[in-house]
Order: C-alpha cells, then sequence, then structure tokens
C-alpha cells in the first residue's frame, strides 16, 4: 500500500513559487530523504503532508485514505503522524517525559500505560536518564533525542522528520539513527524526512529524493 | 585587561551616581527619621492596618488584573493581524495615563450616575472607596499582563503549539500548551501589577484611601517630615524589593525558555479564537477601556464652554514629554553602555548594577524624590539643578534605570560569550567589542526599555509633584491639580492628548524595535 501519494501539489509564498506541481509515492514500510538546497521547499513539503499548510492545488492521500485536495481536508491531528520540526523544541513546562507523554494524550490511555510508554521510547534513543530533566537543562542534541523520541511515541504508521539529527555529533546521530532504523524496520513505519546531509539518508538506510526548482526527482 | 578597566570604572561611577546615591541619601533619611519623633498628627509610622489595606488593595489588583488581562492577550494575540495591531495600541493607551485618571474618571462616573450622592462621603464608606480604588487601578494596569500574554501567544507561543498539531487539536493544543507556556509570564507581570499598585498615589488618594504612599506624601507635604516620610518608605521598599527580585527571577527564566526559533504557520494550522471568545474580548476593552475613552471625549465636548485655556496645558505636557524622552534616553543609554563594558566579564559587577538599578525602583517614588531633593539642596550641588528641571529628570532616569538595566540584561545574557572571546583575539578594543557584539542585541531591548521608561515618566506623580521646576508643572501634576478644580474640560483633554500621544510613540518604537528583533518579538 502507498503511504504517500502526494500528486500535482503547488504552493507559494509572496508569489514566489516554491512547489510546482509535486509529486511523490512512498510505500508503506519504506524509507526517504528529502535532498535539496535552502529555501527550495524541503520544509513546505513536510508541512503539507502533516496538514499545517494547504497546497493551492494538488492532492495527498496518506495509506489510499484522502488527506487533501477534492474539498477534504484532515487536521494535523487526524493524520496520526509522528512529526520532528526543524530545531525541535520541547514545551517548556514539562519535563522531557512529560513531553513524550503528551504525544500520547489523545490515545486516551491510562497514566500509567502512558508513562511506560514514554519511558519505554525514551529508552529507545537512550535517553531514560533524561526523564526527569527539564528542557532548559538539557543540551541541543538531548532535546533533539527527545523529540525524536516524542515523535514515534503514539507509534504512528508515517513519520515526518525534519532535519532530525540537528545538533547531534556523529557518534550520537549513528546512534541515534540505529535505533529509528531498527524501530521502523521492526514496526513497519514509514519515514520521510528532510535534511541538507546525505550522510543522513546513508544512516537511515533511506532512499534519496531531490527536490529541485519546486520538483522532486528520484536519486540513487 | 586595562582598557576594559578604564571604559567599565567610568561606567559605575555614574551608574552610582544616578541610582546608588539616591537611594544611599534615602537610606541616611530614613534611619534619621527612624528615630525622630512625631510632629502633632502625623501619628505611627507603622501599623499593621496600614500595611494590611496597602498589600491587600496592591494584590486584588494584581489579582483581578491578571485574570482579565491574560486571557485578553491570549485573545488578543491570535486575532487577524491588522485586528491584533489595532488591540496592541488599545493595550497600550490604559498605561499612558496615571491611575489617578482613571480614579478621577470612574468617580466622576460614579457621582453623575448618583451613585456617591448616596453613597460616597469623603472619608466615609471604606467599601465604596476600596472597591473605586480597586476598579480604577485594574483599569490602568490590566493590560500590563494583557501585553505579556499577547507577547506569549503571537510570538513563542506559536511555535510551542506547533510542536502540538500532530499530536491533539488546536484547541487542546492551546489549552495544554499555550496557556501552560503564558503562566510564568503572566506571573511576572502580576508582580509588576503588584509594585506598580503598590506604589501609586493617586488611584487611593483620589478614593480617600490612605495606603503607603498616601502617607509618605501626607508626612511630607502636610506635615513636613522629610525624614519621617523617608522612615515610612522603609516597609513598602522592602515589600517592593522582595517581590520586584521575584518578578526578575521569573522574568529571567521565562526569557531563557523562549528563546525558541520563529515560524511561519498558515493561520488556521493554530488555535483562532471563537465568536464567544472575541465578543468577551470586547466586553472587557469597552468596560475598561472604551468606557473611560469615551468618557473623557463626552465630558471635554460636553465642558467645552467652559473651557479657558487649554494650551498652558497641553504646553506643559509637551515639556513633561520631552524631560521623560531625554531621561529615558540617558537611562537606556547608560545602561546599555554599562551592561555591554561588563560582558562577558565582570558578570558579579552586572549583578552589582541590576541590583542598584532595582533598589532605585522599588523604593516608592515619593521617597526617592525626597531623596533627589536633599541632594538638590547641597552646597556642592548648582542651584541651578534643583531650580530648573534637571533635578526632575535626574530623579525620573534613576527611578526607570531599571527597565533597560534588566532588559539589556536578559538580552545580552542569551548571547553566547564566544562571539566576544573571538572578536577580543582578533585584538580589537574594548568599545569596537561592544558595538560589534553586545550593541545590537541589546539596542532593540533598550529601546524598548526606553518606551516603557517614556510612558511610566510622562504619568509619574509623586516625583513631579516633589521636583517640578518652579513655574513649570509637570504634566501629571498639571492634570492633577485640573482635576482637582474641577476643570472637567481641560483634564479630559490632556487625558486623552496624553493617552493617545504616548501610546502613538509606544506603538511607533515598538514597531521599530520589531525589525530590529523579530526573534524575540510576537509576530503579529
Amino acid at each position: 500500500m502507498e503511504a504517500i501519494s502526494a500528486d500535482g501539489l503547488r504552493k507559494s509564498y509572496g508569489g514566489v513559487t516554491i512547489l510546482d506541481g509535486a509529486t511523490l509515492t512512498l510505500e508503506e514500510g519504506h524509507r526517504a530523504v528529502i535532498y535539496g538546497p535552502t529555501g527550495c521547499g524541503k520544509t513546505t513539503l513536510l508541512y503539507i503532508l502533516a496538514g499545517l499548510a494547504r497546497s493551492e492545488s494538488g492532492k495527498v492521500r496518506l495509506f489510499g485514505a484522502p488527506a487533501s485536495g477534492n474539498g477534504v481536508f484532515l487536521q494535523p491531528e487526524e493524520r496520526g503522524l509522528g512529526v520532528v520540526f526543524q530545531k525541535a523544541v520541547l514545551w517548556p513546562h514539562m519535563t522531557a517525559a512529560q513531553n513524550v507523554e503528551f504525544a500520547l494524550y489523545a490515545l486516551r490511555l491510562p497514566r500509567s500505560e502512558r508513562k511506560r510508554r514514554a519511558m519505554e521510547t525514551l529508552e529507545c534513543f537512550g535517553a531514560a536518564d533524561l526523564a526527569m530533566r527539564r528542557p532548559e537543562t538539557l543540551s541541543g542534541g538531548q532535546a533533539q533525542r527527545i523529540a525524536l523520541a516524542r515523535s514515534i511515541a503514539a507509534r504512528p504508521r508515517l513519520l515526518l522528520w525534519d532535519e532530525p539529527f540537528t545538533g547531534l555529533d556523529c557518534t550520537s546521530r549513528d546512534a541515534a539513527a540505529r535505533a529509528a532504523r531498527e524501530y521502523m524496520e521492526r514496526t513497519n513505519t514509514t519515514l520521510l524526512a528532510v535534511s541538507h546531509h546525505r550522510e543522513d539518508a546513508e544512516a537511515l538506510g533511506a532512499a534519496v529524493v531531490l527536490l529541485k526548482e519546486g520538483r522532486l526527482e528520484a536519486q540513487s | 585587561m586595562w582598557r576594559e578597566r578604564a571604559v567599565a570604572w567610568p561606567l559605575r561611577a555614574a551608574v552610582a551616581v544616578l541610582v546608588a546615591l539616591p537611594v544611599a541619601v534615602f537610606f541616611y533619611e530614613a534611619v534619621r527619621g527612624l528615630g525622630a519623633s512625631a510632629e502633632s498628627g502625623s501619628g505611627a509610622l507603622f501599623t499593621w492596618a496600614l500595611l494590611g489595606k496597602s498589600l491587600g488593595l496592591a494584590a486584588m489588583v494584581a489579582a483581578i488584573a491578571t485574570i482579565v488581562g491574560v486571557p485578553a492577550g491570549l485573545v488578543a494575540g491570535r486575532l487577524p493581524r491588522r485586528w491584533a495591531a489595532v488591540t496592541l495600541f488599545v493595550f497600550v493607551l490604559p498605561i499612558a495615563v496615571p491611575p489617578s485618571v482613571h480614579a478621577y474618571l470612574w468617580r466622576n462616573l460614579a457621582m453623575s450616575a448618583g451613585l456617591l450622592g448616596v453613597l460616597f462621603v469623603e472619608g466615609g464608606s471604606d467599601v465604596v472607596n476600596v472597591a473605586g480604588a480597586t476598579l480604577s487601578l485594574v483599569g490602568a494596569l490590566w493590560t500590563i499582563p494583557a501585553l505579556a500574554a499577547f507577547a506569549v501567544a503571537a510570538g513563542p507561543g506559536r511555535r510551542f503549539e506547533l510542536e502540538a498539531r500532530p499530536f491533539v487539536s488546536a484547541a487542546v493544543a492551546a489549552r495544554k500548551v499555550l496557556v501552560p507556556a503564558a503562566l510564568p509570564v503572566a506571573a511576572a507581570a502580576a508582580g509588576v501589577v503588584f509594585i506598580l499598585a503598590f506604589a501609586d498615589y493617586g488611584g487611593p488618594a483620589m478614593w480617600q484611601i490612605t495606603t503607603y504612599p498616601v502617607q509618605i506624601q501626607a508626612l511630607y507635604s502636610s506635615f513636613f517630615e522629610p525624614e519621617r516620610a523617608a522612615a515610612a518608605a522603609l516597609i513598602p521598599a522592602a515589600v517592593t524589593g522582595l517581590l520586584a527580585t521575584l518578578v526578575y527571577v521569573a522574568g529571567r527564566r521565562a526569557f531563557s525558555r523562549f528563546d525558541v526559533e520563529q515560524v511561519n504557520t498558515e493561520p488556521d494550522a493554530l488555535w483562532r479564537p471563537g465568536r464567544g471568545l472575541k465578543a468577551a474580548l470586547l466586553c472587557v476593552v469597552a468596560g475598561l477601556t472604551g468606557v473611560p475613552i469615551a468618557l473623557s471625549g463626552y465630558w471635554m465636548v460636553a465642558a467645552r464652554p467652559q473651557i479657558v485655556d487649554v494650551s498652558a496645558s497641553l504646553s506643559d505636557l509637551l515639556a513633561t514629554l520631552a524631560i521623560a524622552t531625554v531621561a529615558a534616553a540617558l537611562s537606556c543609554a547608560l545602561a546599555i553602555a554599562a551592561t555591554g563594558a561588563h560582558w562577558p566579564r565582570f558578570a558579579r559587577w552586572r549583578t552589582a548594577l541590576a541590583v542598584a538599578a532595582l533598589a532605585a525602583f522599588v523604593i516608592p517614588p515619593a521617597a526617592l524624590g525626597l531623596a533627589v531633593k536633599e541632594i538638590s539642596q547641597w552646597r556642592m550641588v548648582p542651584v541651578a539643578f534643583g531650580d530648573t528641571s534637571a533635578a526632575y529628570g535626574f530623579a525620573l532616569a534613576g527611578r526607570f534605570f531599571a527597565v533597560p538595566a534588566v532588559l539589556t540584561m536578559l538580552a545580552v545574557e542569551r548571547l553566547d560569550s564566544r562571539y566576544a572571546h573571538l572578536v577580543r583575539t582578533s585584538g580589537v578594543g574594548p568599545l569596537r567589542r561592544i558595538a560589534a557584539t553586545a550593541l545590537p542585541v541589546m539596542l532593540p531591548a533598550g529601546m524598548a526599555a526606553w518606551a516603557v521608561a517614556v510612558v511610566l515618566g510622562v504619568g509619574e506623580l509623586p516625583i513631579g509633584i516633589l521636583l517640578a521646576a518652579p513655574g513649570s508643572p509637570q504634566a501629571s501634576v498639571d492634570l492633577f491639580n485640573l482635576m482637582h478644580y474641577a476643570r472637567r474640560g481641560e483634564a479630559f483633554a490632556v487625558t486623552l492628548a496624553m493617552m493617545f500621544g504616548a501610546a502613538a510613540l509606544v506603538v511607533a518604537v515598538l514597531a521599530v524595535t520589531r525589525r530590529l528583533w523579530k526573534r524575540y518579538l510576537p509576530t503579529v
């Protein structure tokens, strides 16, 4: 089944066309990294897929169901996604564990179950020891690992990650990518990530897609 | 190293003269006042009843202003761009005039409604007086928490909420993320409201309530006991000092949490207030700000035949605005220079500067005015200092030095000190290093602080009463006199001019500041 099927997406800001009929298909369980120069529309594409921005034309289907286009628009929380934004931000009034727990809020699980799953997810990224820390006491790399854990806590079928390894040193990046890859293979989760760095795609074992002049091109 | 010290020491001396000297004189006078015997009728310096009444009034005002202002600010911060800008302007209006004007307006309204004829007897019913004073101070100060909440909702709150949107609906994200994120800022704003209400003289005086500022003023003006007036200011200074410290800590913490990358999101991706909340905002704004403005305009027009000459009052207003502008510019320039010269080294000196600045701010304004008046009478001080507006401007600059000092310090502490070390290793001197690294970060904070200091300075009453130059009364004193002599037409004309003039100035400065400092200021 196609996890993402985006067709003819167009988006412009202030008269400048960012996406010009972008079309993308990604099979369930596959991983792809969109690569391209700054300002080419990578983040905009992710926002459209996440339901945080509306395209001027084109349509998006997620796991076969229409998400936007043809008069349909699913709200972000209805799309069943895990998102990591560029330079991810943790909620300052929650601890690291509470940040991850909040991603499970909509599932209406018992509190003990939420806590258990939050800790399990933190352990996956080697961040269990940071659980009780407040965001302002975390380094950039530590906060990024919490944000990655937060995005998978609710076990979404599709992950959208924007520059997921920002702030991580080489060793931490490799460890985080390995953990993420293992998790995605185990749970058959689909990943679409955006990055400036080709090595991120290698670390995640993902295919590379080039976004150039508003259009997507598959790369070997 | 010696070059850095050569730059830092003159600035330390300037700060000492501007703030430490009046504070030291205040304490000297206060200690003398503690031992002085009371003149007939001036009574005890401290009573629990007076402390309770002063604290109770300020606490009530802070609580109501926060309960009303924070939701209003959150809603306003999420209005469409144009309406948000209009609301921002409206939020600045009430702060631009002293609380005594609000008190005068509400008292007039109560009298027009026949309420005071039945209930209000001067020095009589505490219930009516306290309710009137509370309403007046809430009307004057409620937009401070509203502005704080607005800044969060339109600024970093958007980013926090965006992070939550993939997981929960916009309404839940607003309730669980936006509102809790705004709480530390709301607490700091409540503290600021408490401090301003606790230090206010005009509002309680207009409603015949004796609080500490009224007692201090009476000890000086009615009994001419300046030392006992200074001694009476010790308790309120201690209370305000404690609270100012808490506000500083809370503000610093909130500021560090909000250092997040701004995002451009489409409006409907985040929470938007519904019609009910917009109507509630309109009711609050109309009730607390619209009514006073409309009544000012109506009474001004109604009293037009009795208006003799408003030009003298308007020229006093312009002169006051000029003095407040220069005083605020002086304190901002000094704060920027002193903070820049002590960054990234001399952290202890930076703390000392902040403590000195806050000390001058927490002393009741009447007590600071008395200290500057005492200094103006020293032999070594030129007579012209006391005879012109110099003493008044000096006191204003000292009192509000805390605003730029704290804001520039918060701004510069967000800057990575490695920049300064990098510039230093290239052999650049301290002045050029400050200009290249700290100044661009501090300048917008200094400009915002300048706008705040100008507005507060224009409305400052006790310092104006004590230090305005002979023959040229300060605007809020002028206004107080117009109100006292029931010249309603002139009083309301000056009120409206003060309100809109100061608000326009602030909004213009904020617009420029936003361009310079887009990262930290709200996106409207």
